[in-house]
């Protein structure tokens, strides 16, 4: 790994700790602009320390609209804070930086949305939600733990290929290969979703007693699943579904 | 249906075009229609390795998407086009790019601006394009997902 | 109770502040806040069951550029509270565990109204931190963020606490006038709300094996789960 000359380690791990409030001024026309200002603001003064109009002119363009999946934003965070430094140094037009991140931004958001709250999300999720039926604690540490090894990781190692400039973002990011492993934790999801189905619909069936009555409970269940299923991609929000049940609870009350 | 979806978008591929409309439209090609990315190789890799592996990726100048999006006809794919503004969808209609119906998903607010919907805000120009779009037999969509009920304007003949 | 409003409102809060404003480690999540929420109330596996339920709702909903999805933490501080109250009294039959999970709706589409006016806020905030930063004062990024994590705290606090609220109102005052007759009605539903929560799974997952795998797997673990009621 080469070395980062410029940010000391103390400026360093201020940065690293600030990309977590990436989204804390989240707003609709810059979305997370203050959060990424805030975050690499450490560095900009360390960088900029005596010249405080250039200081200020760096702030502002880190202001601009920003955003990606905040757990890719320290990527794009690390790989800002490089090219900040080769600014500083007159190694680089900084009007470059604005652009490095716009182009970056896009991709990294696909990229993150579909690892992070496509595919690594629900598998963390379903996994707890069945291991909670056995103890709430162990469902709610498998949940937290599944998540945040890789989560925390990407935080992490992100920032360090960022801060190693563009070759080491890209050799980073082909490394870890997120795509691909974006597959493996989707039917991941899907085989513990079917899990979670099978236990679910089980335990119901279960308290009917005849064999019969278990097959239809089984044939129901798969239907009720292809049936949301294919209302969901029909853009149906689960909100109306439930709504729509629970009308259906109170005419059932009613009559 | 070769083209199944024209979108608008400054942000080109980002989440909600590979997790929400890619799936919904169950397409297996994305054209990305911008002359600053057909020139920026660190940024088209980039880009490459943000769509699921299965889903074929293009990246063309303005002019030469018109020829791009025959070939991916001709290949069978459900396409995809994306644009980063809305006089590029203009510029792709009157290059020979047939579309019906243009959905915007996201342009950034600036001074000057008009809001349209949370994240959509148009300058001048853009109102004039959408318009020349409108006059040309193409209705217009503010849309970020496919889950938003949206905002229609109709094609005004054509 | 008033102590445990206070813990409500605080744990909540910092729950809330997970959701978006900082860190995302998922401490958000309907089965971490209900159980919660059911721990603050007096019984958190009550919590933990219809945090289970809850959990898979929503998560075909994606938090991608500016769409907001439903607000599953505010529907579980709801739900967690609900349950928690309402099991000791009756024990959580299935009509409960359903009116519960099927109320809970409306408190997350609530508290998605909520975010979106916290967000438009914190517009207002990020325009001011412009001006101040265009008038020279650096200081004023940080001060800008601090105010939108306040504002995003300060509405997580306010809404666990109305939530939390409005659960124990439902378990001490609607529940009870129902008899175990209607109980039982109700219930009819219940086994269909896990499997909508499956369905999220499912959608979210769509890969070309996604079909096969899941009902392959349903299928197996429905057939152990029914053998061992049955055996034992």
């Amino acid at each position: 790994m080469t070395a980062v000359a410029g940010l000391s380690r103390d400026g360093r791990r201020r940065v690293w700790l600030r990309q977590f409030l990436l989204q804390g001024c989240w707003n609709y026309e810059g979305m997370q602009n203050v959060g990424f200002a805030y975050s690499i603001l450490p560095a900009l003064r360390e960088f900029y320390a005596d010249r405080p109009e250039e200081a200020l002119k760096a702030v502002k363009r880190h202001l601009e609209f920003f955003n990606t999946q905040p757990a890719m934003g320290a990527v794009i965070l690390g790989a800002a804070v490089r090219l900040e430094e080769k600014a500083a140094a007159g190694e680089t037009d900084s009007r470059a930086i604005g652009t490095f991140k716009v182009g970056l931004m896009g991709s990294m958001g696909a990229i993150g949305d579909a690892f992070f709250w496509g595919a690594l999300r629900p598998m963390a999720s379903v996994a707890g939600a069945i291991l909670a039926l056995f103890h709430p604690l162990v469902g709610i540490a498998a949940l937290l733990v599944l998540y945040n090894t890789t989560h925390l990781s990407v935080r992490f190692r992100g920032f360090e290929a960022g801060m190693e400039g563009q070759e080491g973002a890209i050799a980073w990011l082909r490394k870890a290969a997120l795509n691909i492993k974006t597959e493996d934790r989707k039917l991941g999801a899907a085989i513990l979703g079917g899990a979670y189905a099978g236990m679910y619909t089980g335990r119901f069936a279960g308290m009917g007693g005849t064999p019969l009555f278990a097959v239809v409970m089984f044939l129901a269940g798969v239907a009720l699943v292809q049936l949301f299923t294919v209302l969901f991609r029909k853009a149906v929000s689960p909100s109306e579904i439930l709504s729509f049940l629970l009308l259906v609870g109170v005419l059932i009350l009613w009559q | 249906m070769p083209l199944v979806l024209t979108r608008i978008d400054c942000r080109l591929v980002h989440g909600q075009v590979v997790e929400t409309w890619l799936p919904h439209t169950k397409a297996d090609s994305l054209v990305v229609a911008n002359d600053a990315l057909a020139e920026n190789p660190f940024l088209r890799s980039v880009m490459e390795l943000a769509v699921p592996p299965g889903v074929r990726m293009h990246f063309c100048r303005l002019d030469a998407a018109a020829a791009v999006l025959s070939d991916a006809d001709r290949d069978g794919e459900r396409t995809i086009l994306l644009v980063a503004s809305a006089e590029d969808a203009v510029t792709l209609r009157k290059g020979g790019v047939r579309f019906d119906r243009v959905n915007i998903g996201n342009l950034h607010f600036a001074e000057g601006k008009v809001e349209i919907s949370p994240s959509v805000f148009f300058a001048p120009g853009d109102f004039e394009a959408l318009r020349w779009l409108r006059t040309h037999g193409v209705s217009v969509c503010v849309k970020g997902t496919p889950f938003e009920t949206g905002t229609s304007f109709e094609a005004e003949g054509g | 109770m008033a102590w445990r409003f206070l813990l409500a409102g605080f744990l909540g809060g910092l729950c809330y502040l997970d959701r978006t404003a900082a860190c995302q480690v998922m401490l958000h999540r309907p089965l971490v806040v209900a159980t919660l929420m059911g721990a603050v109330f007096g019984n958190s596996s009550a919590g933990a069951a219809v945090g289970a339920v809850l959990e898979l709702f929503y998560l075909a909903r994606l938090p991608v550029g500016a769409s907001v999805p439903p607000d599953d933490t505010g529907a579980a501080a709801f739900a967690g509270a609900a349950a928690a109250v309402a099991a000791p009294s009756t024990g959580l039959d299935g009509g409960s565990f359903t009116a519960v999970l099927l109320l809970a709706v409306f408190f997350a589409e609530t508290g998605r109204v909520a975010d979106r006016f916290v967000r438009k806020i914190n517009g207002r905030i990020a325009h001011i931190t412009l001006e101040s930063v265009e008038k020279g004062d650096l200081q004023a990024v940080e001060h800008g963020l601090q105010a939108g994590l306040t504002l995003f705290a300060l509405s997580g606090v306010i809404l666990s606490l109305a939530f939390t609220g409005a659960g124990v109102s439902v378990a001490k005052y609607l529940l009870p006038n129902f008899g175990p007759g209607s109980r039982m009605e109700f219930s009819v539903l219940q086994p269909v709300l896990p499997l909508l929560g499956a369905a999220s799974v499912y959608s979210c997952s769509r890969t070309e094996r996604t079909a096969a795998v899941f009902f392959l797997t349903m299928a197996m673990v429905f057939g152990i789960t029914l053998f061992l009621r049955w055996a034992g």
